[in-house]
């Protein structure tokens, strides 16, 4: 529940806010949303399977995030930009697709 | 002795990603918990867990908006460039209407100059701004219209190009033969989408857009033409630009329509001015002055109404 109100209080917090996100910034921006999508999901399951440890999930959204933004970087400075991206989205959505799985499983037992 | 070799040895990375999805560091925070004698898993109901999902969250909103509102570089540029072209738009009326106002106060102040005595003098000025375009006419005649083909409507092919495409769009060339032929058949004053038609007008190709007078059009383009109706009407279709013009519906599938007005009104053009013409001055013998090659106009008093030469620093197809 305090989870979800979090997220919602976010979510609230930014439309309200509205703020201009500079240009620099951008491009990182729907990497940033594929690595927090994979922490959240790897969040849920680590609850569902009854290991779950805040500092591990703080740890992983961070180092998700950074490792992202820093891989996308690099390739922007390599010229092979859009190409790392595309890899990182595959990795991650890889990674979410068998936490939902999982989830599932542990929801509905199916 | 070596352990044996896995089979699936190679595909190690695949195994890795498909096999554990979730970081293994949850499962080893668990065994660490377990060993100190603490419950497995901790509570999500703390601040980190709830800062963390909130800043997750402010990110969500973030990236929802910006797909949302499109403001990618592209966008932005695009919308400046249209906030200037709508800008220079607003800018040219403006100067537009500055000029006919000056305009009018010129004829006023060439009457009250010229007084009473001058009054033929004015209905000469006035008869001959009529032929000329600088004042507005209204009268009979035939209204011409033409308008891309409807499968070429909307598409930015090039018209009737090397590559084939975009056959069915109106040139610049169609206006110009169609407003030549609309004067050999005699019309008095002409105007293309209000577009009055001097002696010193202009129908070119920009790009894409045909323009009168370096203003674009868009279509459909309308050519009205006062003169006689049913005598102007019956000597264009009877010419070879009636024809022409009759081939432009038939081969291309151009939209064309001819109908005939009773009572049209045509704008003037505001610059009737010569900047560089000079009347020779009387006295002089009339030898024949060197004519410029295709100045001449077959019949003299009609003029080459369109120019397809295009200005050397514009580009022009």
């Amino acid at each position: 529940m305090i989870p979800a109100l979090g997220l919602i209080a976010g979510i609230v917090i930014g439309l309200l806010l509205n703020p201009a996100v500079p240009l620099w910034l951008q491009p990182y921006l729907p990497i940033a949303v594929i690595a927090a999508l994979d922490a959240v999901f790897g969040g849920l399951r680590a609850v569902l399977d009854g290991n779950f440890s805040d500092k591990v999930f703080v740890v992983s959204f961070l180092s998700n995030v950074l490792v992202a933004a820093l891989i996308v970087f690099l390739g922007d400075q390599l010229g092979v930009g859009s190409q790392l991206s595309t890899g990182v989205v595959v990795v991650l959505g890889v990674r979410i697709f068998s936490n939902v799985a999982a989830i599932r499983r542990h929801l509905f037992r199916a | 002795m070596p352990p044996p070799r896995r089979l699936d040895e190679s595909m190690s990375l695949l195994n890795e990603m498909m096999q554990r999805p979730v970081d293994p560091s949850y499962a080893t925070a668990a065994a660490r918990r377990v060993a100190r004698g603490l419950p497995r898993s901790t509570s999500t109901r703390t601040v980190l867990v709830f800062v963390t999902l909130a800043v997750i969250g402010f990110l969500f909103a973030l990236s929802a908006l910006n797909v949302r509102s499109a403001t990618s570089v592209a966008g932005q540029a695009r919308a400046e460039l249209l906030d200037a072209i709508e800008a220079r738009q607003a800018q040219g009326d403006q100067l537009a209407a500055q000029a006919a106002a000056l305009e009018r106060e010129v004829a006023a102040a060439q009457s009250a100059a010229l007084g009473n005595p001058g009054q033929d003098l004015l209905a000469q000025v006035s008869a001959l701004s009529v032929a000329t375009g600088g004042v507005a006419v209204s009268g009979p005649g035939v209204q011409l219209t033409l308008d891309d083909a409807e499968e070429a409507a909307g598409t930015n092919a090039d018209p009737r190009g090397q590559n084939g495409f975009g056959t069915g769009r109106v040139t610049a060339q169609d206006l110009q033969l169609v407003t030549n032929g609309l004067w050999q058949a005699g019309a008095e004053a002409m105007a293309i989408n209000g577009q009055r038609l001097t002696a010193r007008s202009a129908i070119r190709f920009a790009g894409e857009a045909i323009l009168v007078d370096f203003r674009p059009l868009a279509r459909p383009y309308v050519v009205s033409a006062i003169g006689d109706p049913a005598g102007l009407r019956a000597r264009f279709v009877a010419s070879s630009t009636g024809s022409y013009f009759a081939a432009l519906s038939a081969n291309y599938k151009i939209r064309t329509e001819l109908v005939t007005q009773d009572a049209m009104t045509l704008p003037g053009h505001p610059s009737p001015a010569l900047r560089y013409a000079e009347k020779v001055p009387t006295g002089i013998p009339s030898t024949p002055t060197p004519t410029p090659s295709g100045a001449a106009s077959p019949n003299g008093t009609r003029r080459a109404t369109t120019s397809p030469a295009p200005r050397p620093t514009e580009t022009s197809r």
